[in-house]
């Protein structure tokens, strides 16, 4: 057998990582299939407010009327959008900072991992609320302040795994053998250290659906209407007590979300070092 | 420790905390013209005017930012757009509120996290293992305000959902500001239980994700330190279990919890902004987003800096404890 899906299969036999991949999947098939929804997810009908449960509305009608289940399923795709598009963006900045600082030392570190120290001197959902209260509600904007609160995070750790790595036999080799300082980072660090940045990512998904949602639901996320999960909660907390379904429809889909990269994240983990203790 | 190290280590933080200055007074401009935000879009030109020329927004934003933070060194924040009030003022209200708020939260966080971390650490792989291991999972999964309202149902009609005092009580808290220890100084235990049943919902809402974090690190730090050669000797003595447990293990075993529970500070902070909404708890966090509703950019100011400034010390703290707690890292 191949090393490669021996490798595989020996991630696939971990609980943890089983669980979160079956559950990311499911995450993944109802953001995929919104489209199928059996209503559209802004469609009022005042005639139906409120509604329980039912055969017509299998997760019950929220204030306005509209069909919560058709709600809940184009908000996965609308936060499947903003966690992976945020990560993006974040390891976009982060990991060249990391590499950077990493890989240069000295003043250009130095100044680097201040900003890094600056920017993590702040609670990440209020770094995001801060972003957001000067640059104004929308979906573009709640990816760019997501992702403005992962950039430290990112450059943090990508600098830290650089400066495990850069002293190691096979990058002095390559330098020794004359390769530019830009051709060690791209192609004998950078490789290496892949390991954890997925890791990272996968972990951050789940933080940046939090975050999104969190933002959506103190007014700071995309516009009132839209199917987010986070905005849908902020304005169902009313009839939280009269009318729960409203609120837990919305509020488990995001925890089962963030739950899947959470394990997954954890079971990538536990792979990555039972490799690591193996070489 | 040495003097040297305390003051290396505070001097670390003043650039931080300089930078953040820096940044909340950047993002706080960056949001257009303050004067419009105040009078509003349709405002006439004198009036905008005249605005500008009141706050000083027309003068250079260096100037702007100097006259600023020679105000937050004096302790004044500004003055509301909305209320007039000083900034200031306003925070003294809230912050003892948040304070009160974080604090019975990491309480509970350390007392529940730590207590399932030992239970876990010493079956690991039993059923009482995974259901603690599950259960921290999902505790850093749901998010922090759709727990809050699954609480509120949980607990409709039994716990209060919301404010710190039922309406009819009327107790203002003069001396700290948290309604709990300025009653309790008082005399008055009726107010202070009430205030509690009130606190309770909010507190454990806010508590989760750090419990499941500490958690977590306890059963990890404790497996390692139950494999030792030391706990092995001790049990090898013939010491009862709990003596072995909780004297040997687990003292040794707290170094990074500790850390741990210092840093978590700072997540209740953040998490103290979205469970404050759910529960109407009049603290930073609901100022702030009040704040940001009215474009009140000087509270947000105010606020952002306050819940930052409390963030960079509180890890300043807990760097000077680690050191403390493990003088191995004040010679590293």
């Amino acid at each position: 057998m191949p090393e490669w899906r021996r490798s595989l299969l020996r991630l696939w036999s971990s609980r943890t990582a089983r669980a979160g991949a079956l559950l990311v999947l499911l995450y993944l098939g109802a953001a995929v299939f919104a489209g199928l929804a059996p209503r559209e997810p802004r469609e009022i009908d005042q005639t139906k407010r409120l509604k329980p449960p039912a055969a017509g509305h299998w997760l019950g009608t929220d204030e306005l009327g509209r069909d919560v289940l058709s709600r809940v399923l184009h908000g996965s795709r609308l936060s499947l959008l903003i966690g992976l598009l945020s990560v993006g963006a974040a390891l976009a900045v982060g990991v060249p900072l990391g590499l950077a600082a990493g890989e240069c030392g000295g003043v250009v570190d130095l100044v680097l991992m201040r900003c890094v120290d600056v920017l993590l001197a702040f609670p990440g959902i209020l770094l995001a609320l801060a972003i957001m209260a000067v640059l104004g509600p929308s979906l573009t904007n709640l990816m760019l302040a997501v992702a403005a609160v992962n950039v430290p995070v990112y450059a943090r750790q990508v600098r830290a795994s650089v400066l495990q790595v850069r002293s190691l036999d096979y990058v002095l080799s390559a330098r020794a053998l004359g390769a530019s300082r830009l051709r060690v980072v791209l192609r004998h660090i950078l490789p290496n250290i892949a390991g954890p940045i997925i890791v990272l990512a996968t972990l951050g998904i789940g933080t940046a659906i939090l975050e999104a949602a969190g933002l959506g639901f103190v007014g700071l996320g995309v516009e009132k209407d839209a199917p987010e999960w986070g905005t849908m909660l902020a304005s169902a907390r009313e009839y939280v007590l009269s009318h729960p379904w409203v609120v837990l429809a919305p509020g488990v889909a995001a925890s089962l979300a963030i739950l899947g990269f959470n394990l997954l994240g954890d079971g990538l983990r536990d792979w990555l070092d039972t490799r690591a203790a193996a070489r | 420790m040495t003097g040297t190290l305390i003051a290396r280590r505070v001097l670390m933080a003043v650039p931080t905390l300089f930078g953040v200055t820096l940044l909340v007074f950047a993002m706080a401009h960056a949001g257009g013209d303050p004067a419009v935000a105040i009078a509003g879009e349709k405002a006439p030109r004198a009036t905008l005017e005249r605005i500008r020329e009141e706050y000083g927004f027309n003068r250079p934003v260096l100037v702007q930012y100097g006259s600023w933070l020679g105000g937050v060194a004096r302790g004044d924040l500004g003055r509301s757009y909305k209320t007039r009030v000083p900034v200031a003022e306003e925070l003294r209200q809230a912050v003892p509120a948040t304070v009160e708020l974080a604090t019975a939260a990491l309480l509970i966080a350390a007392i529940c996290g730590i207590g399932l971390g030992i239970l876990a650490s010493l079956r690991p792989g039993s059923l009482l293992d995974l259901a603690v291991m599950t259960v921290s999972l999902v505790g850093v999964s749901v998010p922090v305000f759709f727990l809050g309202m699954v609480l509120l149902v949980a607990f409709q009609g039994r716990l209060p959902g919301g404010g710190m005092l039922p309406l009819d009580v009327e107790f203002e808290p003069s001396r700290t500001g948290m309604v709990l220890i300025d009653a309790l100084l008082a005399g008055k235990p009726g107010i202070a239980a009430e205030h509690l049943r009130h606190l309770l919902l909010p507190a454990c809402a806010l508590a989760t994700i750090p419990m499941a974090v500490i958690a977590r690190l306890t059963r990890a730090s404790m497996l390692e330190t139950l494999t030792s050669d030391y706990i092995r000797t001790a049990r090898a003595k013939g010491l009862p279990s709990r003596t072995v447990v909780l004297k040997h293990a687990l003292r040794n075993a707290l170094v990074p919890i500790v850390t741990t529970l210092g840093l978590q500070y700072g997540t209740l902070l953040g998490g103290a902004v979205l469970t404050e909404s759910v529960f109407a708890w009049p603290g930073v966090g609901q100022y702030l987003v009040r704040a940001i509703s009215e474009q009140n950019f000087v509270g947000i100011q105010g606020a952002i800096l306050v819940i930052a400034a409390t963030f960079v010390a509180v890890n300043l703290a807990v760097d000077l404890l680690y050191t403390r707690i493990d003088p191995r890292i004040a010679h590293a």
